[in-house]
């Protein structure tokens, strides 16, 4: 049971710092933001670091913790000032990181605290069930996988919205058809399937994304590019279609589409002129992308779970291994 | 009928008795809840007087307190221990019915300071920097940790001002207040009585006001919280004694002074507070909690500029007895407040310094600057001002008889008396805009009431029967009459009303950068937003001969000064409810009803024009002249 409360503390300092973190993210609608913002500036960076603060008066207790976290609050929120780098999220996500530290630097302390108890695998009697089932020593050690996976879901949700860029990519379409100004009617079906018009729908391609399209373009818009150096153009053509794909990604959705239309229409404009077999035109225009390509927090999210419980996994068997051995070594230095 | 169920009738559905109900607090501290609840309908806040927000305390909160008060006294007649949760729901309902009831009735932040540190917030928001060299408010520029930790809260939280949650902070300090004293309070006695007493008497007497949303509350609370620290954890190993060059020094006084030697020997047989600090630390416990002493005191240097020289004498004053073994601790805090006093705050403090230095000594001027000139208040003002200076004293005399009572008992509460004593010498450093005697008792308070609560309970051991809750009853009523004239004393200044800041928004929102706002008074919810764009001038706070000039021509004067346009982009003067009661209730140098004049005087010009006008406020500007 002691071992338990031990536990929960960090347990409800992790739930407790992803809950507000999620909640800045998610935007949750006041007055329960502001109520959950409130409760972590108050109690958590404190309760984080509790146990430097050894007594068991609960109210004098109280009253420390809230002071250690308004001191960290206070004195972090500061630094931020002073470096010119004010960022109320950057801020919260500094005050979350230590909530996490301060929780899992708990969690070794329980540990070490704690007497050894007897290796699962020794204690056993029967020399059959020494190899048992690693569920057994997994299921003893639950509140350490669970502590290491809310810890590794901590690092990735904050990870996806604070530090990691959402990367917005638009995606613009262009279709290759031939010039019927140029040919008969008999020739065209044959035309359109030739390997002579694939060729053009790659060449088509590699003038999209040519420097020449592209310095064109920036002209054009009276930009340079220089401030677009975070921005990645890829063109593809699409397999037995006379279709290329025409991608930018970047930080800014709208910029991301507004570069895929202009630099588009400027390829559409030098092709045409120079080469009067084929044509080429829009078959979609890029649309500002909504939801990030990069980034996904499902995904992340769902990496970070299972890295969490292989860490913890593997944890609570190098913990059941080293009392293993332990015990090994007591029973050895036993008298016969 | 006022109880419809009889108690034989809740016995048989709840199982509980007549008596039993009776007998618990829990039924008067709820019953005190719902009728302060109820009363908060009953006030009418036009019809209060120049005496405060008493005149207009409806009965049923006067039965409210009567009630908190008697359950409150009767704690001390029960039999064996009363459990901590019931003592904290009596204090936080009383801190909830002082503190709570003005925002409750107003809705808005009481004090107009409040609204200068939003307006420091805003000003953090909006630029994401403060300025340590800016015209106005250069100070919290200086230290604004308070307003980091605010900006942070109000920009997450998605608020558009901290004015939002502001209004709720006299009720966070004085609950954060009373825990941490409650804190300190179990070093000094096992008994917990005495504790809790020693925090209700605090409450009673805490009138100077210094709890509401700014940063001086806040560092009050974690100095408090630095002196349970080094108290608990840097306490002396051993219990204290009074040492043998102690006994030596007190024995040449007795003989000196021809003291009968067998009250030298009472003298050195005194039993001082055990300092319950706990368990022996590790050293590297001990150095941890070295680092959170300092990150805390730290965090205070960075907050509040007075706080510290307060922390700095107390630690001082208790290493030297002993009350603390970390005897370098106050050398650590004079190196960090220097520091930041050197680098931070250096802009700040090349403007004071000549004025500090001056000051310096000067103990008469700083008094007289603290004390109201009664001459020249008006009547209900004269009788709140002479509350407030017969609380102080009567805290202090209570105090003195308390150590004489527990001195009897063979007690001598050292930390307590030392805590009263060593903020005494802030008087002698500077008058800090004539605050300084105020913030010399604010922060001998804890020391005080725990000395004074020792006057009725002077011995550890449990004493049983009425006498005591008797005590406590009649000297918390007398004690609260005190204290509600004093503290609401000034309710009719500091109240301001939803219209007042709807005007100041107006005005703070509309006017062009760089313009000039001319202030009936600094009495109102100014500088809230954009404060560092404009110029401001308070007519209350010019000289007398311009305010004579003033009153003599308001419309000719005031068209000339905000008509010019070569420093400025427009001019504008506001004038609120609450402006012309200050000037009308403080009455200097501006005489009374001066606003009023002033703003018939320019209705009637053709030299100016209204912009903004409602029930409690009124802007104006000149009128553009057609060619």
């Amino acid at each position: 049971m002691k071992n338990i409360r031990s536990y929960s503390w960090p347990v409800i300092i992790l739930l407790f710092s992803l809950s507000t973190a999620m909640a800045m993210i998610g935007e949750l609608a006041n007055p329960f933001r502001s109520i959950l913002l409130f409760s972590f500036l108050l109690f958590c960076p404190g309760m984080a670091f509790n146990h430097l603060l050894p007594g068991k008066d609960q109210i004098t207790h109280f009253i420390l913790v809230v002071v250690l976290s308004l001191s960290i609050d206070t004195a972090i929120a500061q630094i931020f000032l002073y470096l010119g780098q004010w960022s109320p999220r950057l801020i919260l996500l500094t005050l979350v990181e230590l909530c996490c530290l301060g929780a899992l630097l708990k969690f070794p302390f329980n540990l070490v605290r704690s007497a050894p108890l007897p290796s699962l695998m020794v204690h056993s009697k029967n020399v059959a069930n020494r190899n048992r089932s690693y569920l057994n020593i997994l299921q003893h050690g639950w509140w350490v996988i669970f502590i290491s996976t809310l810890a590794a879901l901590n690092f990735s949700v904050v990870y996806s919205y604070y530090i990691a860029t959402p990367i917005y990519e638009a995606t613009a379409e262009f279709i290759v058809s031939s010039n019927l100004q140029n040919v008969d009617t008999n020739t065209k079906v044959d035309a359109q399937n030739s390997p002579d018009k694939i060729a053009i729908t790659s060449t088509y391609a590699k003038i999209l994304s040519s420097s020449q399209i592209i310095n064109g373009a920036m002209e054009i818009m009276h930009e340079n590019l220089d401030n677009f150096t975070k921005y990645k153009i890829s063109v593809t053509p699409l397999p037995d279609m006379n279709i290329i794909r025409f991608s930018v990604n970047g930080p800014n959705p709208t910029v991301a589409a507004m570069l895929a239309n202009s630099i588009g229409q400027y390829a559409i404009i030098f092709i045409n002129n120079n080469y009067t077999d084929s044509h080429i035109g829009f078959l979609d225009k890029a649309m500002v992308p909504v939801a990030p390509s990069e980034s996904n927090i499902v995904l992340n999210s769902f990496l970070a779970i299972i890295l969490g419980l292989a860490i913890g996994s593997g944890l609570v068997i190098f913990r059941d291994k080293q009392r293993s051995s332990l015990m090994i070594q007591v029973q050895k230095q036993q008298p016969e | 009928m006022l109880f419809p169920i009889s108690f034989s009738t809740v016995k048989t559905k709840f199982g509980l008795g007549a008596k039993t109900i009776l007998m618990s607090p829990w039924f008067y501290l709820i019953l005190a809840a719902e009728l302060w609840g109820f009363s908060l309908q009953a006030f009418n806040l036009d019809a209060m007087q120049d005496w405060g927000l008493l005149s207009i305390f409806p009965v049923s909160i006067i039965l409210a307190y009567l009630l908190l008060l008697f359950s409150f006294a009767s704690l001390y007649r029960r039999q064996g221990e009363v459990n901590d949760a019931v003592f904290v729901a009596h204090v936080l309902l009383l801190v909830l019915m002082i503190h709570g009831t003005p925002y409750f009735l107003s809705g808005t932040v009481r004090y107009s300071w409040a609204y200068k540190h939003v307006g420091i917030i805003d000003y953090i928001i909006r630029h994401g920097s403060v300025n340590p060299n800016i015209d106005i408010l250069s100070v919290y520029h200086n230290w604004p940790g308070f307003f980091a930790v605010n900006a942070l809260f109000t920009q997450l939280s998605g608020f558009d001002s901290a004015k939002t949650y502001a209004g709720w902070a006299p009720f966070f300090f004085e609950s954060l207040f009373a825990l941490s004293l409650l804190a300190l309070f179990r070093l000094f006695t096992p008994d917990r009585r005495l504790q809790w007493l020693g925090v209700w008497i605090f409450l009673l007497t805490n009138w100077v006001g210094q709890d509401y949303f700014a940063p001086q509350a806040i560092t009050y609370f974690m100095m408090i919280c630095v002196l349970v620290l080094v108290m608990r954890y840097f306490g002396p190993k051993k219990a204290l004694s009074l040492n043998s060059w102690t006994n030596k020094l007190l024995s040449k006084i007795g003989r000196f002074f021809r003291v009968p030697s067998r009250f030298v020997d009472h003298i050195t047989t005194l039993k001082l507070p055990t300092l319950f600090f706990g368990p022996a630390l590790s050293k590297s416990s001990e150095l941890a909690l070295g680092a959170i002493v300092l990150l805390v005191f730290g965090v205070i240097v960075s907050v509040h500029q007075l706080t510290p020289i307060m922390g700095i004498a107390t630690v001082l004053v208790l290493a030297l007895f002993g009350i603390i073994r970390w005897r370098s601790l106050p050398f650590w805090l004079l190196v960090i407040t220097v520091l930041w006093l050197a680098f931070p705050a250096r802009a700040y403090n090349s403007q004071v310094i000549d004025s500090t230095v001056e000051s310096f000594g000067q103990i008469n001027d700083t008094v007289d600057k603290g004390l109201v000139n009664v001459d020249q208040v008006s009547p209900g003002q004269v009788i709140v001002s002479w509350m407030g200076r017969g609380l102080t004293a009567s805290i202090f005399l209570f105090a003195a008889f308390g150590v004489f009572q527990r001195f009897r008992k063979g007690y001598l509460d050292l930390p307590a008396i030392l805590l009263s004593a060593a903020p005494i010498v802030v008087l002698f450093l500077n008058s800090y805009g004539g605050e300084a005697l105020f913030r010399v008792y604010f922060f001998s308070l804890p020391g005080l009431t725990f000395l004074a609560a020792g006057a009725i309970i002077p011995r550890d051991a449990l004493k049983r029967g009425w006498l005591q809750p008797i005590v406590i009853g009649v000297l918390s009523l007398a004690l609260l009459i005190a204290f509600l004239f004093a503290y609401y004393g000034k309710e009719h200044q500091y109240t301001f009303t939803k219209a007042e800041e709807e005007a100041a928004m107006y005005i703070y929102t509309h006017a062009t950068p760089n313009s000039l706002l001319v202030e009936g008074s600094r009495n109102y919810p100014s500088q809230l937003i954009n404060y560092d764009y404009f110029t401001y001038v308070a007519l209350d706070r010019e000289p007398i001969d311009s305010i004579n000039n003033l009153m003599n021509d308001p419309a000719t004067v005031l068209y000339g000064w905000l008509s010019n346009t070569t420093r400025y982009t427009s001019s504008y003067l506001i004038i609120t409810r609450s402006q012309k009661i200050y000037v009308d209730e403080v009455g200097r140098p501006m005489k009374a009803k001066s606003l009023d004049t002033i703003e018939d005087n320019l209705k009637k010009s053709d030299m100016f024009q209204v912009v903004f006008e409602n029930e409690d406020a009124i802007i104006f500007t000149i009128r553009k002249k057609t060619p």
